[in-house]
Parts: structure tokens; sequence; C-alpha cells
């Protein structure tokens, strides 16, 4: 419980992403919003690559006081094993048919130092034990659209570590959804109960930092957001751009990806590369690739591009659109509810690819070459901060409410 | 026993090893029983193996009858015999059990021949006839197919009348495949069955968000009992979920109601779930369902509930947005699952087929209800549609069944009994004509 110095708040991160990073340095920031009755926080931001992981922890910290950040894993242990471990809470939860939880570990306190764990994890850590009152913080449940996505059968670990994780989000205090769509996923997929769901008004976004001013922006750059993996429909969207190239399309095409360029390389071992056509590797292979191993450097690659195509379409929560979109770029992406509520936020600015289609893209990027004397600076999006910060101030209260 | 009742016997062959609570056909029998007691005209005097009597007598103890007055049990352990054939089953039914009339539970049992009083056949369908089973072994020269056709045969020359459960089979499949005349044809649907009164805190079918609760804490009962680990503390209230309550066999067509569930989650990001009593046995290849949930990996939006007790299986047709039946083929008129799941107040999409096409004679007003069994897009539409007006269906479907339901159990076992004792022929001295060596291949 809260000390004189007010809350110690743990903000857990399932992995290191650019998506994960951006949701938690926006929700520090919204719970240093919430006010005095938050002391500290402690960010636990799961190791990597050293020079990737002292990157991403600066720029967690950048410019925050009371915050540090550790490294952290995820350990497994048997279910029996956690209960034991923290039996003088006697937690009411159910662990019927639950062989393994996870629990955050940092070498040190392991968390148990702080009041209240606010996870922003997907289901793929598994379940974690709530040994402290705990918030779920989920983005988009792309196993369920897109389950190739993450895992290639359901034989695959991926499934247990899910349902685990879902039956730990049920018995969590309460889960926060970035949008409609995902709040509506996680009681008709994850089973948890809407009255513990808490949908927030404006996404946890984070603002990336300025580009250099001596940036100019090349209208016919057009840059794909994209990773190798079936969430982002790369057998539709690389054919659909390489037809595209071959009718003669104009605009200029630059890959931004977290994976490293290899992953598009003629080596490649990702199954979504190496099913692609002969023809769309080679293309692929040509062209430029830019690996994502900062924010600045994704914040400078928006400055450039007159065009941003962002390929994930819902099977996201949509911070990678939101950016792009802030960025004054022209945004492309598929017609669906996320990018429609965006595009209308937007005031109707971004390009939407009716259909899933090879067709209806290659059309979209001819459409959009036609065109390119329209783009438009658009609006910030994140505007309702006040809402924000009540809306998570009442997460925060609902975790006190959690007696262990 | 009450004397004054006429005797009617019932022949049930069951195999070695088969079951008899909760299957199709001992249920309608069942439901018959039910209707002699209302009617209180006859007695129906059940022979079985004595394997078997001790299932089927535990199981009719819950009907709404009385053994010994509606019904009675005998085997051959009642008078200290014991038999190894059908044949012999028969003889000593000959010999002990005496009836004005025998009514055999299916077509293909052949010690019916040998019955001295005259029989009549209940034939369900041939539904092997008519939607083929392709493995080598089914089809061969003496697979299971061929032999039940050849007996089914040779026992359709020998009874008095067929009866189904429908036109379309009596037409297609005893006419159609058998050659029997019409006229030996006695065609009897069901009555309209009905869950109401099984969920004690429904009421005139009413659904609200209490009485989905408590069916929601019945099934995530169920679901902790069974181990299903996804399902506990699932907020089945909260989850628009499609119930379809079927076995998975050849003709269910489960596999359209699994890929409009794909398209309304993956292409249209709709919020639906299916949820189906069916098991689900993944590697199985006489049936398309379970291939197609993995292929889509579906298999959280796409469950199977198997197993569930009556009221727990009233709970989930409750709780569901919609029932769909995908079925191609049922052997009676309309399907069962239509009228279980709008007396407790949920509405049903059906499939089209021979059964469905007979129903909407009696009920035109839900043809707006069948999609094409092949048409998932079709189906996902509907099931949206379906959804976003449920009250205006619930009530027009509910409206259809107050006026079906007119016709009750009660009219139906009039109905058999008139079917096995009016105007038939006694079959006399037929068991002793009999050659019982052609008859080895009963051995259970």
């Amino acid at each position: 419980m809260a000390g004189d110095d007010g809350l110690k708040i743990a903000v857990l991160l399932g992995d290191t992403k650019m998506e994960t990073l951006d949701r938690a340095r926006a929700l520090v920031e919204a719970v240093r919003s919430v006010g005095a009755r938050v002391g500290s926080i402690a960010i636990g931001l799961p190791t990597a690559d050293e020079v990737y992981w002292r990157r991403s922890a600066s720029w967690l910290l950048d410019g925050l006081s009371d915050v540090v950040v550790r490294r952290m894993s995820w350990e497994r242990v048997l279910a029996q094993n956690a209960r034991r471990m923290f039996a003088p809470f006697n937690l009411p939860i159910s662990l019927q048919g639950i062989k393994r939880l996870t629990l955050p570990r940092d070498w040190g306190t392991n968390f148990l130092d702080c009041d209240q764990w606010l996870l922003v994890a997907g289901p793929e850590i598994g379940g974690v034990f709530p040994a402290k009152p705990t918030a779920i913080f989920c983005g988009s449940l792309v196993a369920r659209r897109v389950p190739t996505a993450v895992a290639r059968s359901i034989d695959a670990p991926y499934w247990e570590d899910q349902t685990v994780a879902f039956r730990m989000w049920r018995q969590s205090a309460v889960a926060v959804a970035n949008s409609p769509l995902t709040a509506a996923d996680l009681t008709s997929y994850a089973g948890v109960r809407p009255e513990k769901i808490v949908t927030l008004s404006v996404p946890l976004d984070s603002r990336l930092p300025d580009a250099p001013a001596r940036l100019k922006r090349d209208r016919r750059q057009l840059l794909l957001r994209i990773e190798p993996d079936d969430a982002h429909a790369l057998n539709v969207v690389l054919p659909a751009l390489q037809r595209y190239l071959s009718e003669g399309g104009g605009l200029l095409p630059v890959i931004a990806t977290e994976a490293p360029p290899a992953a598009f390389g003629s080596k490649s071992q990702i199954p979504e590369i190496i099913w692609l056509p002969e023809a769309v590797r080679h293309m692929v292979e040509r062209l430029p690739i830019e690996q994502l191993v900062s924010h600045q450097r994704w914040a400078e690659l928006l400055a450039l591009s007159g065009n941003v195509w962002i390929t994930v379409g819902a099977n996201s929560d949509g911070g990678s659109l939101r950016q792009a979109l802030r960025s004054g770029a022209r945004v492309i992406s598929l017609d669906c509810q996320l990018t429609r509520l965006a595009s209308q936020q937007a005031g109707g600015a971004m390009v939407l690819i009716p259909q899933l289609t090879v067709d209806d893209m290659v059309e979209t990027l001819h459409r959009v070459e036609a065109d390119m004397g329209n783009a438009s600076g658009l609006p910030v999006l994140n505007s309702d901060l006040a809402s924000l910060r009540r809306e998570i101030g009442f997460v925060l209260d609902r975790l006190l409410e959690v007696r262990l | 026993m009450n004397s004054e009742r006429r005797p009617v016997g019932i022949w049930v062959e069951s195999p070695r090893g088969a079951q008899w609570a909760g299957q199709g056909m001992t249920r309608l029998l069942g439901f018959i029983i039910e209707g002699i007691a209302a009617a209180k005209s006859h007695v129906f005097r059940i022979v079985v193996t004595d394997e078997i009597r001790d299932e089927a007598e535990a199981d009719f103890d819950e009907l709404v009858a009385q053994n010994g007055v509606d019904f009675t049990f005998h085997s051959p352990r009642d008078v200290g015999e014991k038999v190894e054939f059908f044949d012999d089953l028969a003889r000593y039914a000959n010999e002990h059990v005496t009836v004005d009339a025998w009514i055999s539970l299916f077509p293909n049992q052949t010690g019916a021949q040998l019955l001295d009083a005259p029989v009549s056949t209940i034939f369900p369908d041939a539904i092997g006839l008519a939607y083929h089973d392709f493995d080598d072994v089914s089809w061969g020269a003496n697979g299971p197919s061929v032999t039940w056709k050849n007996r089914v045969a040779a026992t359709l020359k020998t009874v008095n009348n067929v009866i189904t459960f429908s036109s379309h089979v009596a037409r297609d499949h005893v006419t159609g495949f058998f050659g029997v005349s019409p006229d030996r044809i006695r065609v009897i649907p069901h009555a309209p069955p009905t869950l109401e009164g099984i969920l004690p805190f429904v009421r005139n079918a009413e659904r609200t968000d209490e009485t989905r609760f408590r069916a929601a804490e019945m099934l995530r009962r169920h679901a902790a009992q069974q181990g299903l680990h996804y399902l506990i503390d699932f907020p089945f209230e909260h989850v628009r979920f499609a119930a379809v309550s079927t076995q998975d066999r050849v003709t269910k067509n489960i596999r359209v109601a699994v890929e409009a569930i794909e398209l309304l989650v993956r292409s249209w990001h709709e919020q639906f779930k299916l949820i189906m009593t069916a098991q689900v046995h993944f590697g199985s290849t006489w049936t398309p369902t379970p291939a197609a949930i993995e292929l889509a990996q579906l298999q959280f939006d796409v469950l199977s509930m198997p197993d569930l007790p009556r009221e727990v299986h009233a709970a989930f047709y409750h709780c569901a947005e919609v029932t769909v039946h995908p079925s191609v083929f049922e052997g009676g008129r309309g399907v069962f699952p239509y009228y279980e799941s709008i007396s407790v107040g949920t509405p049903c999409l059906m499939a089209g087929g021979p059964h469905v096409a007979e129903f909407m004679k009696d009920a035109p007003e839900l043809k707006a209800f069948v999609f094409d069994p092949s048409d998932a897009h079709q189906l996902a539409r509907l099931l949206l549609d379906t959804s976003m007006r449920r009250d205006e269906v619930t009530a027009l479907q509910s409206a259809t069944v107050a006026r079906l339901r007119q016709r009750t159990w009660g009219d139906v076992a009039r109905e058999y009994v008139d079917a096995a004792t009016i105007g038939v022929k006694p079959l006399g001295g037929k068991y002793r004509q009999f050659e019982p060596t052609e008859n080895k291949e009963q051995k259970r």
C-alpha cells in the first residue's frame, strides 16, 4: 500500500517492440500526470540486445523524473509454486487447469517493492501471477484476426500461453483497451467481463521526437511500414507493389521495419518471405530497407516521406498509423473500422484501400501517385489528455481497492 | 399392470456395447411412451437384451410415465433364459410377451421378421444411401452400407406398415430406394419438442440479463466440471455466440457455420463465436469440420461443449444469441433445434434441405431464416441481421411454434399404435419358416 511518498507503480513490458515502448512511455506519462498519489515508477524492460536495450531505456526515461528502468525477464514457474510463494496473500484466484504462470524477475525485489503492476503486454508472455494488484494494458489481439502471425498450427505452445493469459486477465482487477475494437475482443475473445474493462477515450500514444528541420519531404517517396509476419499481409502487399512498379508506377518505395534487413533478403528463412513469388522477392531485394533502431529514425523517415503505407491495418492498435498521420505525410491503409475512425479524426485525409486484394492496392497506389499534390498536414490527434488522466486515475483507484 | 390397456410390443435390437440413454431413437421412444401415458389407451411392452435392460429401465424411470402401467420391459432373464442371437430373442418374445402387434425401432432389425404378431417398422431414414460414405470399406461387397441395405430390403418385404417421420423420407427413401408402395407407409411427424420448464428461472421463454446470467453460471459450472480450460470463468452472458446443437455426422454440415464465423471475425471484424455440442476430433477425415477449425486456427472462436446435461443444454440455448442448424438433411419434418431453441427464447437459422422444404409448407413465414447450406456469406449476413433484430425475430418464430405445438406426443403415440394395429395381418408362423443359419451374421 502507498506510503507517504505515494504509490510506487511498476510498468512491466511484454516485449521491446516499438509499439509496446510507445504505449509504455505514454502510460508512464499518463500515470505521472495523475497527481500526488503517484510517487515513483519502475519500468520493467525485457532484456534485449544491449545497445538496443540502452537506447530504449533512454527513450523511456527521457525528460522524466522519479522513473527508473530495470532489466527484466519473464520467468515461468509452476502455478502451484507461485501460489505457495505468495501464500500469505491468500489470493482468491482460480488456477484450475493452469500448469505454469509467469513472474517478472529483475534479480532484485522482482517488482514486489511496487504497489501496483501495470502490464503493457499481450498474451504471449502467458498468465502473470498477480502478486500485486494488476491491470492489463493490452494492444490489439492480433491472434484472433491473423493467427498465423503468432502460431503456425493449433498445436503451437502459443495457444496454451494465450489461454492461461486470458484466464489470468479475467481475474485481474482491470483491463484497459486502447480502442473499442480491442475492448470488444477483450470480452468476446479473452473472456474478460465488460465491467472490468476500461476503454480509453484517447489511445495511449507517445509523441515521436522532432525530426531535424533540414530534412525535406520527398513527395514521391513511399514508406512501407512492414514486418515480416502475416499481420502485415505481405503476400498481398508486396505482390501489389511489384505489379505497381512493373506497370511503371513512379512512387519510390522504402521499407521501414524493426526486423533486420536480412529478413527480407535472398537468404531469409522467414516463411512469409520465402513463399513470395520469385519476381516479388527479386523486387524486395532491390528496395532500400531502413531498420527502425530508434524512434528518432522513425521520425526522420516519416519526415522524409510524402506517403506512408501502414500495412498492418486492423491488426494493431493503430499507434504507428497515428504517428504517421501526425507527421503530415499522406497515409495509406486498408479500409477497416480502426483506419476509418482514424481517417475521420484526421479530417478524412487518409487514403483507404477498399479490399485486401492486389487489384485494389495497385489501383490505390496509382491514384495516390496521380494526386500527389494534395498531401496534407494533419491535426494532432491525441488532444484530450484530461480524459486520459481521469481514466488512468480511475484504473489506479480500482487497483487500490484490491486487497491482498 | 393395467389389464384394460391393449398391449403393443416394441422390438429393440441393441448390438453389444450400444448405448441407450440420450440416443435419438430411444429418446423418441420415451416421448411416445409419455404420449401413451397421457392417452392411457395402451401399454408398450419393450423387449430388449439383458445387457441393455438395466440402463434402459433406469433411463425410462425418468419419464413422465409409469413402469408397469404405461410400459413394461422384458428380456430373457425374466424367465431364466440366456440368448445369443436376435432370432433367439424373437423366440423368447413370441413365447413370453403377448402383444397385439409389434413396432420395430429400426428397419434393419431382422429379428423382427421372426415375430409372430404383426410387425410394423419405424424407418427414420436411409441416410447412408442418399449421402454416401466414400471409404473403401463402406460400399465394399460386404460393407456396412451394402449389408444395411440388404437387411432393410429383406425386412421391408415382411412387415406390414412402414412408419416415417416425414413425407420426404417416405417418398425419397422408402419408396425411392426400396420400392415400398406408398399405401404401406404411414407418415407420423413428431410433436414439436420443447425445453420449456427445464430452466425454472425462465418464464415464457423470455430472456433477461438475470436469466442470461443464471444460464451462463450453469455453463461456467459445466466448463469447470469438464475441465474446459478456456471456458472456465468465461462471460457467456456478455458474448455473442451462435449455438449449434448436433452431433458431427456426414450430413450435419457444421463446416458452413465455421466458415461463417471465420468471415465474421476475420474479415468483417465482428464479435461472434460459435459453440457447438458436437465433439471436435482434430485429425478426423470423416468430417470436414475439425480441419476447417484447425486450418483457420479458429479454436478460440469455434468451440465445443459436448455432453451437456439436459438443463445445461437448455441454458446453452438460452444464453446464445442465435441457434444455427446447418444440417443438409434430417429424417423428420423441420429441425428439432428450432423448437428447442425458441422454447427458451432463442431464434434459429436453418440450412435448406428436404426436411426444411417440407417444414416450410407448415411454416412459410420462416423462409427468411433458411440459408443455402453451402453459402457461408449468406449465413454470416443472416447471423448479423438476426442478431440486430433479435427480439423481433424471436417474437415471429415463437408465434409459429405456438401454432405448431397443437400437435402433442399423445397424438403421435396414438398414430403409432394405429399404424401398428389397424388393418394389419398377422405374420404368424414366420419364425418357423425362417432358416436360422442365414442369421448367424447377426451375432452381436
